[in-house]
C-alpha cells in the first residue's frame, strides 16, 4: 500500500485552492473504482489492495485553466448492502463518475439502476461521467464501446462516456480533468447572468489514447 | 411470442448465464495451482526477491524498521518460553478466568495460536456436533450460491501481499473461496458482506478450512461476537456501534470529538473498517492479531475500546492536522504502516481503556436488538430471488433499508448542527482581511461540499443560510456562513417529504434556467454573496415560523444560545477538562 509521511500531508492541507468540488465513484464491485482512484492520486496502480467497505476517502488538487481545482473524491463500496451507507454520500456531490468494467456485461447492465440511485439522492442534473474501465482487456470485452455511447443519449445527465485502464494509465487523468473542467466550467457560467445552454455542454478536446477508444464527446 | 414469454426466456437467459458464470469461478478454484489451471501473468502480483517478508508472510516493500526486527527477535524468544505454558494450558481447557486473561492479554504466542484461537471459538464442538454440514454447504455453494461472484472478485483482492495469498488460486486462496461461498448458504440470511473474506482470511492463517468455517460462524452468530448484526443488510450494529463511539468521544475526548466535527470527519467514515474487520489493515498486522486475541477472549466490547485507544493514543498528531483528508489518510493509511507504540504499550493501554470505559460504565454499547441475529434456521437452504441470482441490483428498497438511510442522514444532519457553532466559532477567530476571506471561503466550500450540510440542499434551493448571529452587528458578515449549493428543485422523494424552509433564500441565477450549477464562488465573490444573502435575509426578516422543519429551528436555537451566553452542549465545558482517562493514564 503506498502511505504519505505526515509532513507531507501537513504541507499538503495547508496548500491554496481556487475550487472544491465533491467527485463521487459508484459503480459494481470489482470495476476498478478504487484502482483508479489510486492512479489519479499517486500514479500507481496497485491491484493488491483489498476491497472498499463503506466509503474512502481522498483529495487530489489539480490545476484547470491556471486555477488550482481541489477534488474531493469519495470512492464508494460498490456492494449493494452498502449502498444505504453510500448513497447519503451522493447527496452533496458536484459530480458522479460511474464506472462499468468492459469485460463484465453485468457492470454495463446494472448502469441503468446506479443512475436511477444518483437521480434519487443527488441534486437534480448533477453531472454524470460514465467510465468504462479495464480497456487493457480488449480479448475479454463484453461491452462495446459504441454502445454505452449510444445508450448515454438517453440520459441526459451524462456529459460523456471515456474508457479507462487503471492499469495501462489511460485516460484515467483525463477523465477527471474533463469533469473538473466541466465543474468548474459550469461553476462559472452560473456566475455569467446569461447562460447559453449549447455552450453549457461543450468539453474540452479530448484525445483518444492507445487502443483504447475515448471521448469527451457529449450527448 | 407474448411480451409476458420474451421477458420469461430472458430471464431464463440471464440466470442460465450466471450458473454457468458461477461454475467457471468454482472450477477454476477446483483447479487450483494445477498448471492447466491459466492465470494471466498480471493476475499475480509481482513481488521482487528483496522484499522483506515478515513473520506473519505479509511482505513489504522495503527492509522493515530495525526497532521492529529487535522487538521481533525479542518477543519470538518470550514467545518460546509461553508455548509450553500455552501448550499446558490449553491441555487442560478451560483455565482460570484470571490466567487465562492475563495471558491472553500478553498476546498468545503466534504458534499458539491456531489451537487456542479455536479453543476460544469452539472450533471442535460445533465440528463435532455438525459433522458433514460443511461438505453439504459447499456443495449446495457450488450449484446455488449467488454470492460467487462477489466472492471471487474479494479473494482476488484479499491479502494480496501475503505470501500464503499471493498466488492466484493458491491453497488458501481456495479455502477462502469455499469457506466464504458455503457460509453465504449456511447463513442465508446474512449471505456474503465485504469484511468477512477479511476476517475469514485471517482466521484460515491459523486454521484449516472446516476449522475456519465454524470459526467464522462463532464470530458470527454467537452473541458475544455477534458480527452478523454488522455484517446483515441494514448495519444494525454498526449504527448502535458507532453512535456509542460518538457517546464516548463526545464525553471523554471532547476536543478530538470538537476537532472531527468541525473537519467533517464522521466515525462513519472510519469506523466501519474498524468494526467490520476488527482492524485489520488499519494498524499494523501484529497488532491487530494482539487485539483479536483479547477480541476472542471478550467479545465485541474490546472493539469499542480499541477504537477508543487508538484516538486516545494518537490525539495530539490528529488534533495538529487541519483538514479532513489528512485526518482520514492518518487513520487509513499511516496507523497501519506505522502505529508509533510497539504492541505491547498499545495492548496496555488498551486495558487502562477498557477499565476506564467499565469504571465510567461507557464499556459496552445498549444491547442489541433482535435483527442482529439471524432469524432463519442456520444450515437451512432457501432459494434466492430472482434478482440475487441474476446478479441485479435491486430497485426497491426494503424497510430495513429505509430505515437505515434515515438514519444516517439525520446522524449527518445532526453532525451538520455541531459543525454550525464550530464554524461560527472558527470564523469569529478568524482576523480579517484576505485572511479572513480565504478562511471563510474555505469553511464555506467545506461546507458546501460536506455530506452533512448537504442536508439543508434538499429542503431549499440555492443559497442557504447556516449560521447567523444576530447580536453581534459589527461582525454579523464574518460569522454568518452561507452557503450557496444552488440545487434546483429536488424530484427526489425526500425533498417531497419536506417543505423548503422559509428563510432558504433564492438564488435569482439558479432559477433561470434548467441547468444545474454548483457554485462555489472564489474569495470576492463569496463575499458578495454573503452581502447579497445578509440582504435578502434582512428582508426576509427571518420569519422562523415553519414550526414543522425541526432542524431549522435547531439551528436557530443553537444560534441564539450562543448569544445569550449559553453555549450548546459541547461548548459547554471547557476542553481542558476533557481527559476523563486521567493524568497516570498518559505515560506510555
Ligand atoms: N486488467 C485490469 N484490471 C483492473 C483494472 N482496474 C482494476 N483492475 C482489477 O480489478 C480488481 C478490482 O478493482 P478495485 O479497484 O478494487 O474495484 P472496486 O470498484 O473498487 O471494487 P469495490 O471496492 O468492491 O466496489 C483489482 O483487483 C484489479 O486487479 C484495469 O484497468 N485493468
Ligand atoms: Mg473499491
Amino acid at each position: 500500500m503506498t502511505g504519505r509521511n505526515p509532513e507531507t500531508l501537513m504541507a499538503e492541507s495547508e496548500e491554496n485552492f481556487d475550487f472544491l468540488f465533491k467527485v463521487v465513484l459508484i459503480g459494481d464491485c470489482g470495476t476498478g473504482k478504487t484502482c483508479i482512484v489510486e492512479r489519479f492520486k499517486t500514479g500507481n496502480y496497485v491491484d493488491r489492495h483489498g476491497n472498499t467497505i463503506g466509503v474512502d476517502f481522498s483529495m487530489k488538487t489539480i490545476a484547470v485553466d491556471g486555477k488550482q481545482v481541489k477534488l474531493q473524491i469519495w470512492d464508494t463500496a460498490g456492494q449493494e448492502r452498502f449502498r444505504t451507507i453510500t448513497q447519503s454520500y451522493y447527496r452533496s456531490a458536484n459530480g458522479v463518475i460511474i464506472v462499468y468494467d468492459i469485460t463484465k456485461r453485468a457492470s454495463f447492465s446494472n448502469l441503468q439502476r446506479w443512475i436511477e440511485e444518483v437521480r434519487r439522492y443527488t441534486a437534480s442534473n448533477v453531472p454524470i461521467i460514465l467510465i468504462g474501465n479495464k480497456c487493457d482487456l480488449e480479448t475479454e470485452r463484453e461491452v462495446d464501446f459504441e454502445e454505452v455511447r449510444h445508450v448515454s443519449q438517453f440520459i441526459p445527465e451524462v456529459l460523456f462516456v471515456m474508457e479507462t485502464s487503471a492499469k495501462e494509465n489511460t485516460n484515467v487523468e483525463d477523465a477527471f480533468f474533463c469533469l473538473a473542467m466541466e465543474l468548474k466550467r459550469l461553476h462559472d457560467s452560473s456566475d455569467v447572468t446569461a447562460d447559453d445552454d449549447d455552450e453549457a455542454i461543450q468539453l474540452g478536446k479530448s484525445k483518444p489514447l492507445n487502443s483504447c477508444s475515448s471521448s469527451c464527446n457529449l450527448t | 411470442m407474448t411480451a409476458a414469454a420474451h421477458d420469461d426466456e430472458q430471464q431464463h437467459a440471464l440466470v442460465k448465464r450466471a450458473d454457468d458464470e458461477r461454475e467457471d469461478i468454482f472450477k477454476r478454484y477446483e483447479l487450483g495451482l494445477d498448471p492447466s489451471n491459466v492465470v494471466d501473468s498480471w493476475e499475480n502480483p509481482t513481488f521482487e526477491i528483496y522484499h522483506i517478508t515478515d513473520k506473519y508472510g505479509f511482505m513489504h516493500d522495503s527492509r522493515l524498521p530495525s526497532t521492529r526486527d529487535s522487538q521481533e527477535v525479542q518477543r519470538t524468544k518470550i514467545e518460546l518460553e509461553r508455548d509450553k505454558k500455552w501448550m499446558k494450558m490449553i491441555a487442560h481447557w478451560p483455565p482460570h478466568p484470571e490466567k487465562l486473561h492475563k495471558r491472553v492479554y500478553k498476546g498468545i504466542p503466534d504458534r499458539i495460536r491456531w489451537p487456542a484461537w479455536k479453543r476460544l471459538l469452539h472450533v471442535e464442538e460445533s465440528m463435532a456436533q455438525n459433522e458433514g454440514v460443511y461438505s453439504r454447504m459447499l456443495l449446495l455453494a457450488k450449484k446455488y450460491s449467488t454470492e460467487t461472484r462477489q466472492i471471487d472478485a474479494d479473494v482476488n483482492r484479499q491479502f494480496r501481499d501475503n505470501l500464503a495469498y499471493r498466488e492466484r488460486y493458491s491453497v488458501k486462496q481456495c479455502s477462502l473461496f469455499n469457506v466464504l461461498n458455503a457460509y453465504s448458504i449456511f447463513n442465508s440470511e446474512l449471505g456474503y458482506c465485504q469484511g468477512m473474506a477479511c476476517v475469514a482470511g485471517v482466521l484460515l492463517l491459523y486454521m484449516q478450512e472446516e476449522e475456519a468455517f465454524w470459526a467464522l460462524n462463532t464470530l458470527i452468530t454467537d452473541k458475544k461476537y455477534g458480527m452478523h448484526g454488522l455484517f446483515i443488510e441494514g448495519f444494525p450494529k454498526l449504527t448502535r456501534f458507532i453512535d456509542h463511539h460518538d457517546r464516548i468521544l463526545s464525553k471523554i475526548m471532547r476536543k478530538l470529538h470538537k476537532h472531527f466535527i468541525k473537519h467533517n470527519v464522521d466515525a462513519l467514515l472510519y469506523a466501519i473498517k474498524w468494526f467490520f474487520v476488527v482492524f485489520v489493515e488499519r494498524v499494523p498486522f501484529s497488532l491487530s492479531l494482539r487485539v483479536w486475541d483479547i477480541f476472542l477472549l471478550d467479545g465485541d466490547r474490546v472493539i469499542v475500546a480499541m477504537a477508543v485507544t487508538i484516538l486516545y493514543l494518537h490525539k495530539d498528531e490528529l488534533l495538529r492536522l487541519k483538514d479532513m483528508d489528512a485526518i482520514i489518510e492518518y487513520l487509513q493509511v499511516k496507523l497501519h504502516k506505522n502505529f508509533g507504540y510497539n504492541d505491547d504499550d498499545a495492548i496496555q493501554a488498551l486495558e487502562r481503556v477498557m477499565k476506564k470505559l467499565k469504571d465510567l460504565k461507557l464499556d459496552a454499547p445498549p444491547p442489541a436488538k433482535v435483527n442482529e441475529f439471524p432469524t432463519r434456521t442456520l444450515g437451512h437452504f432457501v432459494e434466492a430471488d430472482l434478482e440475487k441470482k441474476i446478479g441485479r441490483r435491486r430497485n426497491d428498497y426494503t424497510d430495513t433499508e429505509k430505515q437505515v438511510i434515515t438514519d444516517v442522514i439525520s446522524r449527518q444532519e445532526q453532525n451538520a448542527i455541531e459543525v454550525q457553532s464550530t464554524v461560527s466559532y472558527e470564523t469569529s477567530e478568524c482576523a480579517t482581511g484576505d485572511a479572513y476571506s480565504m478562511k471563510t471561503y474555505q469553511s464555506i466550500t467545506s461546507l458546501a461540499t460536506s455530506p452533512a450540510i448537504s442536508s439543508y440542499s434538499l429542503y431549499s434551493n440555492g443559497f442557504v443560510v447556516t449560521n447567523f448571529d444576530i447580536n453581534n452587528q459589527t461582525s454579523r458578515s464574518r460569522s454568518q456562513s452561507v452557503h450557496n449549493l444552488n440545487y434546483q428543485q429536488q424530484q427526489s422523494q425526500l425533498s417531497q417529504q419536506s417543505q423548503p424552509p422559509s428563510f432558504a433564500i433564492y438564488n435569482e441565477h439558479s432559477l433561470q434556467n434548467g441547468l444545474m450549477r454548483h457554485s462555489f464562488g472564489g474569495d470576492s465573490d463569496s463575499r458578495n454573496r454573503l452581502d447579497v444573502a445578509l440582504e435578502a435575509l434582512q428582508s426576509q426578516k427571518l420569519q422562523l415560523q415553519h414550526e414543522n422543519n425541526t432542524h431549522i429551528i435547531r439551528i436557530v436555537q443553537n444560534c441564539s444560545s450562543d448569544v445569550t451566553g449559553k453555549q450548546p452542549n459541547n461548548h459547554a465545558n471547557n476542553d481542558d477538562d476533557e481527559d476523563a482517562l486521567s493524568e497516570e493514564n498518559t505515560r506510555l
